[in-house]
């Protein structure tokens, strides 16, 4: 052991249930370190972090701070030790000061606990001199400060902590380049302090710039920890995505896909930028892209939930103007949401209801009234079909399994017979017995002529179930692959930003 | 198994899943409160006692029947009574100052109560602004109108039509209480056979899934506040009719006791839960207190004490039965 080392983590695993989230991670830190965590989304870094930081507990493994062995059993262990993580959303309070934003919880007093606001007022400035926002007062309002300074004021709240070790957890994601330059001068200036730093980014680029250190993570594991100055970015994406493709999807075959259905021209909104492509009839879309690439915004303005600001989307060959989710819907265009618990389901309601709800033109009988025979017989239907797992159709949809949860989804919008159907990470958190059940759903639909355009960040899942994949970062597309062409090295280099 | 035993089957199960729900929790209580009051007071289990609940009830219960289908959104509406008071006035004044026709009349403050629900809708879809603050704003504005239109006075009417309404009788029973039953139905009817019953409890369980699922959330609740408002202005009328006399300052001090009941009858402060039946329950729960209140002759800042000791209960106990405190 080097007496420079500040922390070890040794065998580092974590379960979750039915899921093994972290297996065997060692990972060293000396002072001064800049070391660059690398992976796709779901290879496990933000777990890693949690631990880190006491938000989660590792079950096994150990972990040495300054050569001692400790126990991280909640947040507040960590930053007493001086362990600090900045998440890449902010957690500034916009109407309090930056002083009071870096002495929040922790605000010195004077004899009679009154707030000593000169003490705060001289030790705010220091520290705003070091993270370069010597030019503000300490009693500024956070709210007029650009989002490169709110961080950098989340990086002096943690330097107030006396912080030994800083994660940075995609911090350049809303940057432009300049203020990107003011983060690394800092950065610099931190390790060169003595300030071990780990830096989690997707921009490859970024790395080589600031870091001495790159450590790979894939499915958990570790794959590596090297030098910066030893590698490249060619072998740095070779190892991010040898991920095994296990054995889990079936065979896609995308021979019947057929004529034109729907086509994306130039579409744009707040935050994507001249999207343009098209879905042919029996086929399977993917839409891939790491976090941040503006996947779910793109889809959330195709059915008209966000606000398109220029571009067409045409049905068929006509051009048409979708500014609702209802509209989209008439027109054949379904959505299923990511997020089925916050976005999908009504939580609380019977699995019936969720199901007709979509639907409820179809269950209406005598005097346009809701026939409940009906509604049994459509639900019922769907239940077989679909294999839904529920001891009644009255029953509540939150005492279902996830996988089950995300069928009957699935069942609401099938119901209403769409042309295309948007499937927003269908197999997020599901198992994989349910996961190959959404497959070969889709792979059976889409014989019979349902278009599908599936947004997913699990590269093995959008290669192996797509006929035709489009690439999309930061807001804009950035390449599109036929199946022949597909290949992990190739779409992680377009998703990360590079030529094709 | 024969048909019949299929058919007892069928009845124990939903006989035994009424007994484990909440309604008859609500059902329980309130015959628990009846012998209560029964044994408390001998005049509480005569008829003219329980006409004069029916009458109290009458107005506040065609109010709440309308509430309920706003409040399943998730919404609170405080403007119910003073919409009342301003359509209750509006009548009058169609009717003592323009000399219009009984009629007319009606259908004025019908029309007066429609276009106060749209106010709040708009204000509510449009302004973005949240609903508390909407009606308690319109909640102040409402009345206001309601003392200017009649420069503060009450205003006495004779009228056969409106007596009938306020203080007659359908086969025995008093015809604002037929009213208010209708009301309930009505609520009942729409909300469990008609779509639109099925996108409130949609939008108030779930807005954004709503939305995604093609329902315009903005139009449900716009009706849904139509539709308290609406009962606001039948109420108004009741109101009117049982004294002969439009009064501005009507319901004054009583605004909580509409969404008490809601609350008491088991409509969450969130939405999407409980159902029209629990509410009349609540409703009667709350009118047997006051009724009950009122018997007892005690002091009318001790009742005051009491209507918002059980507000504050039912949500208490909202909060418990959704897990709140686990």
């Amino acid at each position: 052991m080097s007496n420079t080392q500040i922390l070890y983590m040794k065998g580092i695993h974590k379960l979750f249930p039915g899921v093994k989230a972290l297996t065997d991670i060692d990972l060293e830190l000396d002072k001064g370190d800049v070391l660059a965590l690398l992976g796709e989304n779901g290879a496990g870094k933000s777990t890693l972090m949690k631990v880190l930081s006491g938000a989660y507990q590792a079950e096994e493994g150990e972990i040495f701070f300054e050569g001692k062995p400790v126990k991280i059993g909640e947040p507040k262990a960590a930053i007493d030790m001086g362990i600090n993580v900045i998440y890449q959303e902010l957690n500034n309070s916009d109407v309090l000061s930056i002083a009071e934003n870096i002495y929040m919880g922790n605000l010195k007093t004077k004899a009679g606990g009154l707030i000593d606001y000169q003490a705060i007022e001289a030790d705010t400035k220091a520290l705003l001199e070091r993270v370069g926002l010597g030019h503000y007062e300490p009693f500024t309002l956070v709210e007029n400060l650009s989002i490169a300074e709110k961080q950098m004021v989340e990086i002096a709240k943690a330097l107030a902590k006396n912080t030994k070790v800083l994660v940075l957890d995609e911090p350049t994601a809303a940057l432009n380049d300049e203020e990107i330059l003011i983060l690394f001068g800092l950065i610099r200036k931190l390790a060169s302090e003595g300030t071990a730093i780990i830096y989690i980014s997707h921009r490859l680029d970024e790395v080589f710039e600031i870091s001495n250190k790159v450590m790979i993570m894939r499915d958990g594991c570790l794959v590596k920890t090297l030098l910066t100055r030893d590698t490249n970015k060619n072998e740095l994406i070779t190892l991010m995505v040898g991920r095994e493709i296990k054995n889990i999807y079936p065979p896609r075959n995308g021979d019947h896909v057929g004529e034109v259905v729907m086509e994306v021209e130039g579409l744009s909104s707040t935050y994507v930028k001249d999207i343009s492509f098209c879905v042919r009839k029996g086929e399977i879309l993917g839409l891939f892209g790491l976090m941040g690439a503006g996947r779910t915004e793109t889809v959330e303005t195709i059915i008209g939930d966000r606000k398109m600001t220029g571009g067409e989307v045409r049905i068929e060959g006509k051009p048409v103007r979708i500014t609702s989710p209802k509209q989209a819907k008439e027109l054949g265009i379904g959505y299923i949401p990511s997020d089925r618990k916050a976005e999908g389901l009504f939580l609380h309601h019977s699995v019936a209801t969720n199901i007709s709800v979509n639907v409820l033109s179809q269950i209406l009988g005598r005097g346009r009234l809701l026939s409940f025979g009906k509604e049994e017989r459509l639900t019922q239907t769907w239940i077989q079909k679909l294999k839904i797992k529920t001891p009644t159709p009255q029953t509540p949809a939150e005492s279902l399994s996830g996988g089950n949860q995300q069928k009957i989804v699935v069942a609401k919008w099938l119901a209403a017979e769409p042309k295309v159907l948007i499937l927003n990470e269908p197999t997020r958190g599901i198992d994989v017995g349910a996961k190959l059940e959404i497959y070969n759903l889709m792979n059976e639909l889409s014989e019979q002529g349902i278009s599908f355009i599936m947004v997913s960040s699990e590269l093995p899942e959008v290669m192996a179930m797509s006929d035709r994949i489009v690439v999309l970062h930061e807001g804009r597309q950035k390449g599109e692959l036929m199946r022949e062409d597909f290949s992990q090295e190739r779409l992680l280099s377009t998703a990360i930003g590079g030529k094709q | 198994m024969s048909d019949t035993t299929v058919k007892r089957t069928g009845l124990k199960k939903s006989l035994l899943s009424f007994l484990k729900s909440y309604n008859c929790s609500l059902l329980i209580a309130l015959i628990v409160l009846c012998a209560i009051m029964a044994f408390l007071s001998p005049y509480f289990l005569t008829m003219n006692n329980f006409m004069n609940i029916g009458l109290a009830a009458s107005v506040t219960g065609t109010m709440a029947a309308g509430l309920t289908i706003y409040m399943l959104m998730g919404a609170l509406e405080l403007s119910q009574y003073a919409t009342s008071a301003l359509c209750g006035t509006f009548l009058g004044v169609c009717m003592a100052q323009l000399g219009l026709n009984v009629w007319v009349a009606i259908l004025a403050a019908l029309v007066m109560s429609l276009l106060c629900g749209s106010v709040n809708a708009v204000l509510l879809t449009v302004g973005r602004i949240p609903p508390i603050i909407v009606t308690l704003g319109t909640m102040n504005v409402y009345r206001a109108c309601a003392y200017i239109l009649t420069e503060a006075r009450n205003l006495p009417l004779t009228d056969p039509v409106l007596r009938f309404i306020g203080q007659g009788k359908i086969l025995g029973i008093p015809t604002s209480l037929v009213v208010m039953l209708l009301a309930f139905f009505i609520a009942w009817f729409v909300l469990k056979y008609t779509t639109f019953g099925r996108q409130v409890y949609a939008v108030g369980a779930n807005p954004r899934a709503a939305h995604l699922s093609g329902i315009n959330v903005d139009r449900t609740r716009f009706i849904g506040m139509l539709c308290a408002a609406f009962a606001s202005g039948i109420a108004g009328i009741l109101g009117v009719g049982q004294n002969m006399t439009a009064i501005p300052a009507s319901g004054v001090g009583s605004e909580i006791d509409i969404t008490t009941s809601v609350l008491v009858g088991g409509l969450g402060l969130t939405g999407g839960k409980g159902n029209i039946g629990g509410v009349f329950l609540g409703m009667m729960i709350l009118m047997v207190i006051n009724n009950g209140m009122t018997l007892l002759s005690i002091q009318s800042y001790y009742q005051q004490l009491v209507r918002g000791l059980v507000l504050l209960l039912a949500v208490l106990i909202d909060t418990v039965r959704g897990g709140g405190f686990k």
